[in-house]
């Protein structure tokens, strides 16, 4: 029976619990025993997913203490000798795996996006050098394995099975914390685009209209996204930005207007139902997996379509 | 005040090549430039230098020679010292490796601050600062937009930092490193007119593993703990698509899809 390890990030549980698919494509899940550490409010939305359930010493002492959840962590893998650690890429996640890996002398492998094993044998598959190449990864150190994972890449959808077993342990080895968390100064209502069933994203060809894309949005009840090259150019936050470098995103309906597809960006799509492709090349990759593409300017296109969703009359705005 | 910034050149991401035989990077011929997230981490060293000029402010790179003319640039800025670690011995090291290498340095330097990026476009792991605060023993925290220059001088360095849209607010006590995401707050300054050509070879030190003293074992592939299996293209499932033009009848055919799968 081999032993895994999930970090359970504070308000971020159900990125934790998706992570069991990772462990699932390691070991397949009958074979693993998963245990999950994190504060126990966050752990409770780990009952019936995860095996063994371990708090740390108090609910919310380790919230974005790195160094000790690595203190913590590691008493863990002392205790339990664990084949593999999986941690979710969030804020606190980022910083915890380098750091982690590094007290464990164990290789670490980010952003894994897809998992070939036969058990023994394990390649981490994850896109490099700019998402230009998928590469695969061997670790060499000995155990623990060590990934980090970006949000929805791996989906846990088999409802919660038999009761977790809580352990209890004493970690002794937290120090004096160095870094203080003083509060949120500003928490903007930020919809987040991976809920969104509706995705109007726009690319380096929509960078004189990208303000526009937000009527069409708005008429499919969709949010809008953005590539990296809009977010490079700071025409959009990287909160939404797809791709490798941003988010990892399922929406329903996605459409790319003026996005030529690199891989990277691709890679941030994660099988949504209908793609439509509007572009001025039609040999640009993003095309070959649309269901529909349509030749020409992103902005024309926007334009004429809000008028035949709204009808001719009824928003003169889109008539002028 | 000492601030060391650790800086990463990379290779211009849209026209790199790869050595599929090796599966290592082909630096040497990649055109280089300077990593955004760190360009950022040196901005907010030098606006500190410009606050408090008795701060010294050190930058570190790794990579080979060839980044030399890109980093006496840096140099021709306010800075004061520069430090080149190049070896070829270094060359495939995987993250671990790279902190190590750069750890076994600075553990010979003392610094109130280490400033780093958050993300390097190429490979955007994120994972030497951290790995390094881990070496250190010092702490650490990503995707820092701003920090209070009157407090750092009050004894802790005051951050701010965005989380997905969030604006959170630590404070830390040195020694630590502060990895900062690319913002609008730190601007690099301008090189003074005729300090262009300016010579800063007294500013600049060369470091190889002569000097660090890392084992052959310890470095590149071999002190590596990931190592790159194969690289691939992905095959992406191909969709039969239907193609259409920006006119009525292609306007018509995407009204009539969005209609039939539910969306308007």
């Amino acid at each position: 029976m081999k032993k895994c390890l999930i970090y359970v990030e504070n308000e971020n549980a159900q990125d934790a619990v998706d992570l069991i698919e990772a462990v699932d494509h390691l070991y397949g899940r009958e074979n693993a025993m998963v245990f999950g550490f994190g504060c126990l409010e966050s752990l409770k939305n780990g009952e019936g997913f995860f095996d063994v359930l371990i708090p740390g010493e108090t609910e919310k002492s380790l919230e974005y203490d790195v160094k000790n959840i690595t203190n913590c962590m590691e008493a863990l893998h002392q205790a339990y000798g664990f084949d593999s650690i999986l941690i979710p890429a969030n804020y606190v996640g980022r910083m915890l795996a380098p750091r982690l890996s590094m007290r464990l002398n164990t290789g670490l492998t980010a952003d894994v996006t897809a998992i070939e094993s036969d058990g023994d044998n394990i390649e981490l598959i994850r896109p490099a050098y700019s998402g230009k190449l998928m590469a695969a990864i061997k670790n060499r150190g000995g155990n623990p394995l060590m990934m980090s994972v970006r949000q929805k890449v791996f989906q846990w959808e088999k409802p919660r099975a038999a009761k977790s077993e809580w352990r209890g342990f004493s970690f002794d080895t937290i120090e004096e914390p160095e870094i203080k968390f003083i509060g949120i100064e500003k928490q903007e209502a930020v919809e987040d685009i991976r809920e969104s069933e509706v995705l109007v994203a726009g690319g380096g060809g929509s960078a004189g209209y990208f303000k526009e894309l937000k009527d069409l949005a708005k008429a499919l009840n969709g949010q809008v996204a953005a590539s990296r090259k809009i977010v490079d150019r700071e025409i959009a936050p990287r909160s939404i930005q797809v791709g490798q470098s941003g988010k990892t995103i399922s929406p329903k309906l996605y459409i790319a207007i003026g996005i030529s597809g690199a891989i990277q960006h691709i890679e941030g799509l994660k099988t949504p139902d209908h793609i439509i492709a509007v572009n001025k090349n039609s040999r640009a990759p993003i095309c070959s997996i649309a269901d529909l593409v349509v030749v020409g300017d992103g902005k024309e296109f926007i334009r004429k379509l809000l008028q035949r969703i709204y009808g001719d009359t009824e928003h003169t705005k889109y008539n002028e | 005040m000492k601030i060391i910034c650790l800086v990463k050149f990379i290779p211009d991401v849209e026209n790199m090549q790869f050595d599929h035989k090796k599966n290592v990077l082909m630096r040497e011929q990649a055109k280089l430039t300077i990593n955004p997230d760190d360009e950022t981490a040196i901005a907010a060293a030098l606006k500190i230098k410009e606050r408090a000029p008795e701060t010294l402010v050190e930058i570190i790179t790794m990579g080979p020679k060839v980044v030399m003319r890109k980093f006496q640039d840096l140099l021709r800025r306010d800075v004061d010292k520069g430090i080149l670690i190049s070896d070829p011995l270094y060359v495939g090291s995987d993250t671990y490796a790279t902190s190590r290498i750069l750890g076994k340095y600075l553990k010979t330097r003392k610094a109130d601050y280490i400033f780093t990026g958050t993300h390097s476009l190429d490979g955007d792991t994120s994972h030497v600062p951290a790995q390094i605060a881990e070496i250190l023993g010092s702490c650490h925290m990503n995707n820092v937009i701003t920090l209070d220059i009157d407090q750092l001088f009050q004894g802790t360095a005051l951050l701010r930092v965005n989380n997905e849209g969030n604006t959170l607010q630590f404070q830390m006590n040195p020694p630590g490193i502060i990895s900062f995401e690319k913002s609008r707050e730190y601007k690099m300054p301008y090189i003074r007119y005729g300090d262009f050509q300016r010579d800063v070879s007294d500013k600049m030190e060369i470091l190889t593993n002569q000097d660090l003293g890392l084992k052959e074992e310890e470095v590149g592939l071999a002190g590596s703990l990931t190592e790159v299996s194969r690289t691939f293209m992905k095959e992406i499932a191909q969709k039969d698509s239907i193609t259409v033009k920006n006119d009525e009848e292609g306007i018509e055919a995407v009204y009539q899809f969005l209609k039939e799968k539910g969306y308007v």
